[in-house]
């Protein structure tokens, strides 16, 4: 043995340098695990904390009408940016800019101090106050637009363009479903922030590299939506309703001319209505068509070969037991035409041809004109129409259905089937948009849509002459009358279910008159339903007559010749009374102000607002905020409160409430 | 490692063979050429140094440009230590074994001495609550990084006596190690927990080498449990630093902060890196980014293609330091190479686990590529050791096949 033991010496050295090197294994495996199978975890995680994107929204697409009226447009309005980085004498650029600005020369100086890479000076100015600043010259001081939606139509159409938020995105109607056409794409600024929130490496701002939205040509006609919506709120107004839906199809096409629903909002204000005026009733909301389902039960047990068209039927002298159950007429009859029971609208009529045609094969028609579907248009929210499984019918809701009573439509459906009658026997669902114009230049037309016969075109000719003799002196929809056009339609009153008490509400009634013109060659199918009229309540006395006014309108919109043999003003082609047109001068509404600015460098008052809104100005902030919000609704307190020194990394925690 | 090689050597005889030996390899007699330095040693440590250097460079100019206005402020300081440790790791080589095994005794009392007069308030430089630094002519350094080193010197010149005179005698391996609680002490007084248990551990090591039995040594270890639980449970950080080990995501905002921002920050490296400079974490995401936590820069920087040559240049200064230490020319040489060996391979390996959240959060340097300039300075002249001892351990074997 010498100075050491050299064999256990080298062991334990050997010892050691394996205790070593599984450290170090243990270190490559453990990086190889972060960097190789969590890379995309830890990436996205480090993406989030260093950048923070500033986005400039794209300028948002026009909607029009089918004739290239505006609907709703995107207005660019100036706004004034600096680029605090870049302007080299804050204080005189202060001086020179607060007065043009109009702004506290305290507060203009305060944010172009900052080293932040960009901060609004005041947004949404006017184009004189954007020219001074220009004039100015200013190093880092720039004007971008800034897209403003606004209908220069206000209450028309409101309901089926729907609004766009605070953050431009569409929220209700059109600008919703066709959001991402109508939308663009932002321009994203990537910006790499510290974690002190501040600027490091230089992005650059360019207002003119952003891809704008597309446009949007709709199947509407402004002058028939506005003389349809006017209508129906005279209408509404003289029955003293709660509101009213009126739906305007072309025949050839099953193209929307026009949807009202009363009472409307003005959508350049749309966060002054309540969510329930907002609700686009005629596809969100359903109503039981009554009386108006009869020519559709009469068209297919025509078609069955259920009845023979000249038949007669025993009226039961206005009541009849059904099972244990007793239908009543308004007014007793006793034999009655198929025809007759169409124009006196016979209750137990509609109830025995049901009831020839079978409860399976009634069902199956009512299927093939689109009853218990969606329509499918392009809007949001539309409910599917209520049709309960025809096994699940008893004999009693066999006979009710053929009247109208335990099957449920939105207008647009009603009038999807109406259209069936009115173009030889073929439907088509209905649709509301004509073209999608891209940036580019390209035009996008929507699919073809599949078309599929549901009667033969005699069985459709029978059923209109019927329905003509409705709208008579024989008939209860006399009011319906169109002087110079012959006109098929059908009246309807269907009390409304009452949701308290169960079963169907005594008072509460929904007025239909749905139908077609001119009758020879139809063109326009109208459908109008009264909700809640007072005191007179049937369809013949409170529809009709709006039904009336809106077809005559159309048929000089579209300057339809008049029938043969009808005496009627001439179909001259009327100038448009389009109050809309001048509205796109006059209701502008007023711009709102730009938003309040925090200081820089302090904590912004996030009180009052909803999570969007807070998500709006968090963007705009950028990074050196840790949001952290917590419940729903508005924000009830934050943490650190308004106004607090803003310092690196700062945690912001906001709790939300539904007031 | 070829057969082992069982040679007796009396003290005296070995000691001027060696010194013969020596002779001849540094080419101070016969006129022949002395023996080069061994060149993994070399140039591992070169590519340390200089990976060390590119990355405090890079971790710290933004911090640097902000607080000092110079983004070169770190490099130049950190340049400046490296040139001073590289003149200190050549003397190293160049100072006999004689000297060093003489001298060792007074290389404690100075380092002593320094560990002392560091925790008297007005000499000792406070700072982030511990007494740690001693400055001299304005530039700050850690008496704890030569006390690591004159420890080592200690500790191989009591074990080779101790072999020469009772190699059977157990217990008498144990009095170097109490000797050696002396530093740890006053190193713990300052507090810094993290070289005290980096001392411990090489004494250990090198009483392990010596022929202290592993039961024995886990028995010592064990008597010292209680004492590191009052340290780390009886020191607030310290506890904290534990729980968020145990789950840093769970601590993600305040005590867990610096682990997963190093995690995230090694993670998005990816295999190749984002390329030397492009790291964004340095940006005051992550704290200590060019100190204690400059691997998690290297990962996010240069990949897991740095990480692996980062790991295995280490890999190779353990591997040839702890070679050198088996083929050593005497028993001095020996203990000496395997602990300052261990003054790199023991921090190296704690510092990447801690950066990967391996073991939890500790202030240990990762050795060459850390900023620092004691340490830098420090390790290099260990390695210069380490570096001599192989010379001359190949010198002693040459000269041995040559009779």
């Amino acid at each position: 043995m010498t100075g050491h033991d050299r064999r256990r010496f080298a062991a334990r050295g050997r010892f050691l340098a394996v205790v070593l090197f599984a450290g170090l294994a243990l270190v490559v495996g453990r990086t190889v695990q972060l960097q190789v199978l969590e890379h995309d975890t830890l990436t996205a995680l480090a993406r989030g904390e260093y950048l923070s994107d500033l986005r400039l929204p794209a300028r948002r697409g026009q909607v029009y009408d089918r004739h290239g009226k505006p609907l709703a447009i995107s207005v660019d309005v100036p706004s004034v940016f600096a680029n605090p980085a870049a302007v080299v004498d804050p204080r005189t650029a202060a001086r020179r800019l607060a007065p043009v600005l109009g702004l506290d020369l305290d507060s203009v100086y305060q944010r172009l101090a900052g080293d932040r890479l960009f901060v609004w000076l005041k947004r949404q100015v006017t184009p004189e106050i954007a020219a001074q600043v220009t004039a100015l010259h200013q190093d880092g001081v720039g004007i971008t637009k800034e897209s403003r939606r606004f209908y220069p139509n206000r209450e028309v159409a409101a309901h089926l363009l729907g609004f766009v938020g605070v953050d431009g995105h569409g929220l209700e109607g059109i600008e919703r479903i066709f959001d991402p056409d109508l939308a663009g794409e932002p321009q994203v600024v990537p910006t790499v922030r510290d974690a002190r929130g501040k600027a490091v490496l230089k992005g650059s701002v360019d207002p003119e590299r952003r891809t704008d939205g597309s446009d949007l040509r709709l199947t509407l006609d402004l002058r028939v939506q506005h003389s349809t919506q006017t209508e129906l709120e005279a209408g509404v107004r003289a029955a003293h309703a709660k509101g009213g839906i009126a739906v305007v199809l072309d025949v050839g096409t099953a193209e929307v001319l026009a949807l009202a629903t009363v009472p409307a909002f003005n959508p350049n204000q749309a966060a002054q209505s309540d969510a329930q005026t907002r609700r686009n009733r005629a596809v969100t909301d359903l109503f039981e068509p009554g009386s108006s389902l009869k020519p559709i039960v009469v068209a297919a047990a025509l078609e069955a070969r259920a009845i023979e068209p000249g038949a007669t039927l025993f009226c039961e002298n206005g009541a009849m037991r059904v099972a244990d159950h007793t239908i009543r007429d308004t007014k007793p009859h006793g034999w009655l035409s198929v025809a007759d029971i169409l124009a006196k609208s016979s209750n137990i009529g509609a109830a025995k041809i049901g009831a020839n045609l079978g409860r399976d094969r009634l069902a199956a028609a009512l299927r093939t004109f689109g009853f218990g579907e969606r329509s499918g248009v392009e809007l949001p929210g539309e409910v599917a129409g209520l049709l309960r499984p025809a096994e699940t019918w008893s004999t009693v809701s066999t006979a009710t259905i053929s009247f109208g009573h335990g099957v449920a439509v939105n207008a647009l459906q009603l009038g999807a089937a109406y259209r069936v009658l009115a173009a030889d026997g073929r439907y088509l669902p209905p649709t509301l948009i004509q073209a999608v114009l891209r940036p580019d230049g390209a035009v996008e037309t929507p699919p073809v849509r599949a078309e599929r016969r549901v009667l033969a075109e005699k069985t459709a000719a029978r059923v209109t002459g019927m329905l003509e003799k409705v709208v008579s002196a024989d008939g209860t929809g006399l009011l319906a009358r169109v002087p110079g056009y012959r006109v098929a339609g059908k009246t309807g009153t269907a009390q409304k279910p009452d949701p308290v008490a169960g079963g169907y509400s005594a008072d509460r009634y929904v007025a239909v008159f749905a139908g077609y013109l001119p009758a020879e060659a139809p063109r326009v199918v109208i459908v109008v339903a009264i909700d809640e009229p007072e005191d007179v309540h049937t369809g013949g006395a409170v529809a009709a007559p709006v039904f009336a006014s809106i077809g005559l309108s159309t048929m000089r919109f579209l300057g339809v010749v008049p029938s043969e043999g009808q005496a009627g003003p001439p179909p001259a082609a009327v100038a448009p009374p389009v109050a809309a047109e001048s509205t796109l001068v006059d209701n502008r509404p007023p711009l709102p102000a730009g938003r309040k600015v925090a200081p820089p460098g302090t904590v912004p008052s996030f009180l009052g607002m909803t999570s969007r809104e807070v998500l709006g100005v968090y963007a705009q902030l950028g990074a050196g905020l840790n949001l952290e919000m917590v419940g729903s609704g508005r924000v009830v307190s934050q943490d650190p409160s308004p106004g607090a020194a803003r310092a690196g990394g700062l945690r912001l925690r906001l709790n939300l409430a539904n007031q | 490692m070829s057969t082992p090689v069982v040679r007796s050597r009396r003290d005296s005889t070995s000691r001027s063979m060696a010194a013969m030996a020596r002779e001849e390899s540094r080419g101070h007699g016969g006129g022949r050429k002395g023996l080069p330095l061994c060149v993994w040693l070399v140039g591992a440590v070169a590519a340390l140094v200089g990976i060390g250097i590119v990355l405090v460079y890079s971790s710290s100019s933004v911090f640097a440009a902000r607080t000092y206005q110079d983004a070169e402020h770190f490099l130049r300081l950190q340049l400046g230590w490296a040139v001073l440790g590289l003149v200190g790791l050549w003397v190293a080589t160049r100072t006999s074994a004689e000297l060093l095994h003489r001298r060792a005794g007074l290389f404690l009392a100075v380092s002593l001495f320094l560990c002392a007069i560091v925790l008297i308030p007005g000499i000792g430089h406070l700072a982030g609550g511990a007494r740690r630094w001693l400055t001299v002519a304005g530039v700050g350094f850690q008496p704890s990084e030569v006390a690591k080193v004159a420890v080592v010197l200690m500790m191989a010149a009591m074990l080779a006596r101790r072999d020469s005179q009772s190699p059977e005698a157990r217990q008498s391996l144990l009095v170097p190690v109490a000797l050696a609680q002396v530093p740890v002490l006053l190193i713990l007084a300052e507090p810094d927990l993290g070289t005290a248990l980096v001392i411990e551990i090489i004494v250990g090591m090198m009483v392990f080498m010596a022929g202290l039995r592993l039961r024995t040594l886990g028995l010592i270890g064990l008597a010292a449990l209680p004492v590191f639980y009052h340290l780390v449970v009886g020191t607030p950080f310290r506890l904290q630093r534990l729980l968020s080990f145990i789950d840093p995501w769970a601590y993600r905002s305040t005590i867990g902060y610096q682990v997963t921002e190093a995690l995230i920050s090694i993670g998005s490296g990816g295999v190749f890196g984002v390329g030397l400079g492009e790291g964004k974490h340095k940006l005051f995401f992550l704290p200590e980014a060019h100190t204690d936590f400059i691997f998690a820069i290297l990962g996010e920087e240069l990949g897991l293609v740095g990480v692996v040559a980062l790991v295995g240049a280490f890999g190779i200064v353990i591997w040839r330091g702890l070679e050198a230490g088996r083929r050593a020319a005497t028993g001095f040489d020996a203990y000496l190479a395997v602990g300052a060996t261990m003054l790199l391979g023991v921090p190296a390996v704690f510092n990447l686990l801690v950066a990967t959240g391996l073991l939890p959060t500790k202030g240990l340097p990762l050795p060459l590529i850390s900023y620092g300039g004691s340490n830098l300075v420090l390790t290099l002249v260990a390695l210069g050791l380490v570096m001599r001892v192989e010379r001359d351990g190949r010198g002693v074997a040459a000269w041995e096949a040559a009779t």
